[in-house]
């Protein structure tokens, strides 16, 4: 997968909201991502998909194509993408669903699956235990 | 026509005698002709007149100095055992009340530092090496209570040796030797003194008759032999006896001072013994104990010097002696009287040579303090000397000629606003300026405010000023009748203005900061720096923190020199020079805050000052100690600086790689947001980039971990320190 140079980043950070610049400069979306490596025990996989979320912070990577990075540039088997994909959405792209649907496009599909997605304000080590 | 001829001078005559004999009504009187004799002869008169007077007025101040000096210092050299006793019940209640109350407040601290030490214990914190601090912990407790007994022992020694020595002072030769030494100069002046009060006192009687006062001041000028060889003795004297008032007066205030420091070191003796607990507090008691036996042993260095120099006196007398018989053909003019009364002050000039001698043996190896107190004598003295010559010369005109054409001058520089050591007028302006600050000073007390708090007042009401009428403008204020013209003379002379344009400027970050010339800039730094106002200071240099570097303007300096003469750009070493005195006045100002910074500072410059300043080993010293205190710098303004203050930094600061390490070493990548703005911004994150490559992980970890952290975790970090973020990876992978 294609990193984000500095210069590009620079150019499109000025073109988005304030919140999703803050985003870009927030610790917590690495946080939840290390949780969720080591819950998956992909922790190798770390960088790239921070590299992914950039690329969604930055409108270069729409919502619906994220799970398909995954599997494809980021290497996550099919089995795990998608519960992978699905914590990812809750914990960093929903709280900044207004801002990302502004940078893709009111009804758009990135919308539609923020909508679908249930509120979690953070990643829990339990939060898939089984349930008893 | 010929009768024509004979009537017309017939009638010539006629009238010629009638107009010469017709009376007429005069003012004449008799003694006119004194009165222009008497303007005539002033002419000459006057100057000798004014020679003696002059000389007389000079002698007779030096001779009161002399008296007041030397009883002073012998007063002072008498009193000291008894003023420094601190043990007995004759301690003084400044000693026994504040020294109970540094013992009281010990030993609460003490008993906190052992239920600190008990949780550690029970805590298992390993951050207080417990075999090491326990037992001084212990030890201190103990001797704490026996510090004044410590420090009273250590008075007793040094006033033992003080004492047989100032014992002396009093049994040589049958008297005080002190006065021993200088009393032939007062025996000098009886006669004389006496016969000059007495040909003045019957010139100025002369005066009011006519005719007399012409002969008196006529003999004034036959008397001009007499009088040049009464004003040289009368001025030869008086400057001994000012040089010997001054010295005596300095080793008054070094042994006044003496005791006030040993009497406030025994009070804080406590405190001093608690220092000696931690690793990171005994440097403090290093300085105390360092500074109680230099302040100890002084008196006895300085009084031990003194009795040999005393003592000496008659000695050299017997050896001047045998000078007169070199002369024995005597110049006739001035006469061989003349030779001999020279000859006679020799051993003065011999007396005073020694002290000047003492004055630079002591001054290698005394207190910091001392050598303040000996500078400022110093000062006093250059400050005085045009005054006394003045005086001795009887040409008060003439000072205040030169008053004028200094004070004209001194207006031109500052006009100028050249970079020069300041003269003579500007060193008695600023002598007044603090004199008239310490009376202010008293005053606030007394009315129980402070000057500090009083200034910062007007400061900010000028500041207020500034800001409404230029608001962010800072051109308009550069340009205005307050800006530049007022700031370039402004030197020390007002404070306020000058502190309240910086801050100011200060506003407007370096953009409107280098809109100042940079020897203003050096002035305005240095002013404020010397009124100890370092916030202002600080708030200034942390915009500009690369105009510190000294290194940039002496190679410049260095470069232009080594070509040939012909070939050198002489604007640009002014130019140079004035960056080089702006930068040393920075480092002097932010001198304080470095060291907070970097302690290693202080080692350094005390290894350089046992450097060959020749060699090689001296210039590498130098140039450590340049580089830590630019980075010291650096790291004091960045840390210093606001998220806010980063749009307004110059672009050559943020080209300055010290200060990209200063800002990866000590700042967030909140920080390195605020870059956001700036038109330059790329470039600054690509040099940021740079610099964080050549780091290894361990050390940014350690250096700024919450840095290291965001780099590992937030997209920007990734995407902006992309080779540091995966060298991170990497190890962690590794690991």
């Amino acid at each position: 997968m294609k990193k984000i140079d500095q210069e590009e980043f620079v150019k499109l950070y000025k073109t988005l909201p304030p919140r999703l610049q803050s985003a870009l400069f927030s610790e917590e979306i690495g946080n939840n991502v290390e949780k969720i490596c080591r819950r998956y025990e992909i922790n190798d996989k770390f960088s790239d998909i921070l590299n992914a979320i950039s690329q969604t912070l930055l409108g270069l990577l729409p919502i619906e194509d994220f799970e398909k990075v995954l599997i494809r540039d980021v290497g996550i088997n099919m089995s795990q993408s998608k519960e992978i994909f699905r914590e990812i959405t809750r914990f960093v792209f929903f709280p900044i669903r207004d801002d990302l649907a502004e940078v893709y496009g009111t009804g758009s599909e990135s919308e539609k699956i923020l909508e679908k997605t249930e509120e979690i304000s953070s990643v829990s080590e339990d939060a898939y235990r089984e349930p008893l | 026509m010929r009768s024509n001829s004979k009537n017309i001078a017939l009638i010539s005559l006629v009238l010629s005698f009638v107009i010469i004999l017709t009376p007429q009504v005069v003012n004449g009187f008799a003694f006119d002709l004194a009165s222009n004799q008497l303007d005539a002869i002033s002419e000459y008169a006057g100057p000798i007149a004014a020679l003696t007077i002059g000389s007389l007025v000079f002698f007779a101040i030096g001779q009161a100095l002399l008296l007041v000096s030397s009883f002073l210092l012998q007063g002072i050299i008498s009193a000291t055992p008894t003023l420094l006793t601190v043990t007995s019940g004759e301690a003084s209640a400044f000693i026994r009340l504040n020294w109970g109350f540094t013992a009281g407040l010990v030993n609460m601290i003490l008993i906190i530092a052992f239920i600190v030490i008990a949780f550690s214990v029970i805590l298992g914190s390993t951050k207080i090496q417990l075999k090491k601090t326990l037992p001084m912990l212990i030890v201190v407790a103990l001797l704490v209570n026996f510090t004044l007994l410590f420090v009273g022992a250590g008075i007793d020694i040094t006033n033992f040796l003080y004492n047989s020595i100032a014992n002396q002072f009093l049994s040589g030769n049958g008297g005080n030797i002190l006065y021993n030494a200088i009393s032939p100069l007062f025996s000098f002046s009886t006669g004389q003194l006496a016969w000059t009060m007495g040909l003045i006192a019957a010139t100025a009687a002369s005066l009011l008759v006519p005719y007399l006062n012409v002969a008196v001041q006529l003999a004034w000028v036959f008397g001009l032999k007499a009088a040049i060889v009464s004003a040289s003795q009368f001025l030869t004297y008086g400057a001994i006896m000012w040089g010997m008032a001054g010295l005596f007066f300095l080793y008054f205030l070094v042994f006044l001072i003496r005791i006030f420091v040993i009497q406030i070191l025994a009070v804080i003796a406590p405190l001093a013994f608690f220092c000696l607990i931690f690793d990171d507090t005994k440097k403090y008691w290093n300085q105390w104990l360092s500074a109680l036996l230099q302040w100890l042993f002084v008196g006895v260095i300085f009084i031990f010097l003194m009795y040999f120099g005393l003592a000496m006196a008659p000695t050299v007398m017997s050896v001047t002696e045998s000078f007169q018989n070199v002369f024995e053909v005597k110049p006739s003019w001035f006469g061989g009287g003349m030779i001999d009364g020279f000859l006679k002050i020799i051993p003065h000039i011999a007396l005073l040579a020694y002290f000047i001698v003492i004055m630079a043996i002591t001054k290698s190896f005394v207190p910091t303090a001392v050598n303040a107190v000996i500078d400022q004598a110093k000062g006093f003295a250059k400050i005085a000397s045009p005054y006394t010559g003045a005086i001795a010369t009887g040409t008060m005109k003439g000072i205040r000629a030169r008053e004028e054409e200094r004070s004209k001058d001194i207006k031109e520089r500052e006009a100028r606003a050249k970079i020069e050591r300041p003269g003579f007028v500007s060193r008695a302006y600023t002598s007044a300026k603090k004199g008239t600050s310490w009376a202010i000073r008293r005053a606030h007390n007394i009315a129980g405010t402070s000057v500090s708090e009083e200034r910062k007042k007007d400061v900010k009401s000028e500041l207020e000023d500034l800001k409404k009428k230029h608001g962010d403008d800072y051109e308009d204020f550069i340009q205005s009748d307050m800006g530049l013209t007022q700031l370039r003379g402004l030197r020390t002379a007002n404070l306020v203005r000058g502190t309240a344009a910086l801050q100011f400027l200060a506003g407007g970050g370096a953009d409107a900061l280098t809109k100042l010339p940079p020897d203003v800039l050096a002035d305005l730094i240095e002013g404020i720096h010397r009124s100890g106002d370092s916030k202002t200071i600080k708030n200034v240099v942390k915009h500009i923190p690369d105009f510190a570097d000294v290194s940039a303007p002496q190679k410049e300096i260095d470069d232009e020199k080594e070509k040939e003469e012909k070939d050198r750009d002489k604007t640009k070493i002014k130019k140079a020079e004035e960056k080089l005195n702006l930068a040393t006045k920075i480092q002097s100002a932010m001198m304080s805050e470095v060291k907070k910074v970097d302690g290693s500072i202080e080692e350094l410059k005390e290894e350089l000052k046992t450097l060959d300043k020749d060699g090689d080993e001296y210039k590498e010293k130098k140039k450590e100690i340049e580089e830590a205190v630019i980075n010291a710098i650096n790291k004091i303004s960045v840390q210093s600086l606001k998220s806010s203050d980063v749009e307004n930094l110059s672009s050559s600061t943020v080209k300055n790689g010290k200060f990209l390490e200063a800002i990866i070493e000590n700042k967030s990548i909140e920080f390195i947001r605020a870059f956001e703005n700036r038109k330059d911004v790329s470039s600054i994150v690509k040099d940021l980039s740079n610099t964080i490559n050549t780091m290894d992980v361990e050390e940014l970890k350690r250096l700024n971990p919450t840095l290291y952290g965001q780099i590992k975790k937030t997209p920007a970090g990734q995407a902006l320190f992309e080779e540091f973020h995966d060298k991170i990876k990497r190890e962690e992978t590794s690991s």
